[in-house]
């Protein structure tokens, strides 16, 4: 999966990012890994600005 | 599988448990001496004790062979001190010598660093040498004052071993339900983060019917930012001892543990200290002050493990399994600690309950609102002008907090990390829209957890930061459920490859 995204481009893939990161919201057991995409999600949301040159928004 | 092994933990118990004896055989052994006696002593097979011992960092041989360990917390990390501290151990101890650890709760002051068994920080790796040479050298304290109206947690009501004799006295005698009902009129939430309600958790406890309870506390503070619990566990142990005993009497338990984080070796002796002062005062132990009631107490001290955090996972570390998160329900309060009804709190809610009850309950629950009452500890970084632990009434503004409490920032600062690592990462000017409330933070996208602030300056690159924290989360992630074993892991690989082309670019 991440080998393709990068053959085609380096960059972070958002909508997989995303997906990764709602997979980890609702599945997880506990605490760590099911609030750690809040931050994350708090970054992309409100940083977006600066992290638009690592990000590609479709993948 | 687990249930039996908590059984066979169990029938040992808590004076001698199997997770500090797994610990001292490994800390005091190169090899696998002596784990066949262990597992036999336990029925158990060497697997599982080899399994559990193998779970923890600070049990590792490769993390036993260095020297020194640099605070890689987020704090730390955003202060930049680490990368200039981390060098000048590695020429004065070797370069392999020098490993990390996460967050050692120095963050008013940051080049923070473990050496020996002590945590130093701020100007201290200047004395390096004298450290080295074993000599104990002065160091620096964290500010700490209440601004609350007030306290509950900083005042001195239970500060020497009369006060605590005059008030045991009188909680011993008090009935039961009485103690329940003032605490779910205080409107106490628990402090650990999750906030549930303590004194509808004490109720469901002292409900259950068992002949064997347990009371534990939850002292392993591993949210970078946090040294709250530090600072009650240091300053305040009789106030965290004094919840713990009347949350015995309460529920009819007559064993308590406190799981403390090994990165904390003061609070370690500090509470070890007052557990035997309390027993020797006749205060800890059989028929306290004369009643029917009997209480005793552990210290257990964690091998440097975050997800120990986490209250099952906690349980299941006491217990010698692998600290691994268990599926909720059924809840420690019907099956916990070597599956009897166990209550495990916060530090921070046993030191405010044991407020409450000094203090009365109306006057806790008269700050804030319902679901955010009482007083809360906060901890500012090293980037505010005025860092350090301080009181703070729920419901004050950030603003306020940030400017007048704070004293504004040293440096530029575009985000605040509120509530450790897994807590949201606020922009300033959406911080300051916010108060210090549990349900504002929520409805805002964000969580205040246990309201520890790590501030972000704004030279700091954000990729950075999202790579520190999936790094964190991938490094303490248990490993027990699908998502959280192959997502921080997965993630990172991806923003790693984002960074290897960012520095091949540039």
């Amino acid at each position: 999966m991440f080998d393709q995204a990068k053959s085609k481009i380096a960059k972070i893939p958002l909508k997989l990012l995303n997906e990764l990161l709602i997979t980890m919201q609702k599945g997880c057991l506990c605490a760590l890994c099911g609030a750690i995409p809040t931050p994350i999600m708090n970054i992309l949301k409100y940083f977006s600005d600066e992290l638009k040159n690592d990000i590609i928004k479709n993948n | 599988m687990s249930k039996n092994i908590s059984n066979l933990s169990g029938r040992i118990g808590l004076k001698n448990n199997l997770f500090q004896k797994l610990s001292e055989r490994s800390l005091n052994s190169k090899n696998d001496q002596g784990v066949k006696e262990l597992a036999d002593e336990y029925r158990m097979g060497i697997s599982t004790v080899h399994g559990a011992e193998s779970f923890y960092e600070f049990l590792r041989p490769s993390h036993r062979e260095k020297k020194a360990f640099v605070c890689n917390g987020s704090a730390c990390m955003c202060a930049g001190t680490q990368g200039a501290l981390k060098k000048k151990l590695q020429e004065k101890l070797g370069k392999d010598k020098v490993g990390k650890m996460f967050c050692l709760g120095h963050c008013y002051e940051n080049h923070a660093f473990h050496y020996n068994g002590e945590n130093y920080a701020g100007d201290d790796i200047n004395k390096i040498d004298q450290i080295i040479k074993g000599e104990e050298i002065k160091q620096q304290k964290y500010f700490s004052k209440s601004f609350a109206s007030t306290s509950f947690l900083m005042d001195d009501k239970l500060s020497n071993l009369e006060q605590f004799k005059e008030q045991l006295n009188k909680f011993l005698i008090t009935d039961k339900k009485k103690i329940i009902k003032s605490l779910l009129d205080s409107n106490l939430s628990g402090r650990g983060g999750a906030g549930f309600p303590t004194g509808m958790k004490w109720d469901f406890c002292s409900k259950t019917f068992s002949e064997k309870k347990y009371v534990v506390c939850n002292a392993d503070e591993g949210d970078s930012g946090a040294f709250s619990d530090r600072y009650l566990l240091e300053e305040q142990p009789l106030k965290v001892l004094f919840g713990m005993i009347i949350c015995g009497y309460v529920i009819g338990s007559n064993e308590g543990v406190l799981y403390i984080r090994g990165e904390y070796p003061k609070s370690i002796e500090s509470i070890n200290g007052s557990i035997n002062v309390l027993k020797n005062a006749g205060l800890l132990g059989e028929s306290i002050l004369g009643t029917k009631f009997s209480f005793d107490l552990n210290i257990c001290i964690g091998q440097g493990a975050y997800i120990c955090g986490e209250e099952t996972a906690l349980i299941a570390s006491i217990e010698g399994r692998r600290a691994e998160v268990d599926v909720r329900p059924p809840f420690p309060v019907t099956e916990g600690l070597y599956k009897k009804p166990t209550v495990v709190n916060n530090v921070e809610t046993l030191a405010a309950a044991a407020g409450i009850l000094l203090n009365g309950s109306e006057k806790f629950s008269a700050i804030g609102n319902k679901k955010s009452a009482g007083t809360k500890l906060v901890c500012l970084d090293s980037f505010f002008n005025k860092p350090g632990v301080y009181e703070i009434d729920m419901g004050t503004s950030i603003k306020k907090i940030v400017n007048e409490i704070g004293g504004g920032f040293k440096k530029p600062v575009k985000a605040l990390q509120i509530g450790g690592p897994l807590g949201g990462v606020v922009p300033l000017e959406e911080a300051e829209k916010l108060n210090l409330d549990f349900q504002e933070f929520i409805i805002a996208g964000f969580m205040l957890g246990h309201a520890s602030v790590v501030s972000i300056p704004k030279d700091f690159n954000m990729l950075e930061y999202i790579h520190h924290l999936f790094e964190f989360s991938a490094e303490e992630s248990c490993g027990k459920c699908f998502p959280g074993r192959i997502g921080p892991i997965e993630e990172r690989k991806c923003l790693i490859r984002q960074k290897v082309k960012l520095l091949k670019f540039h």
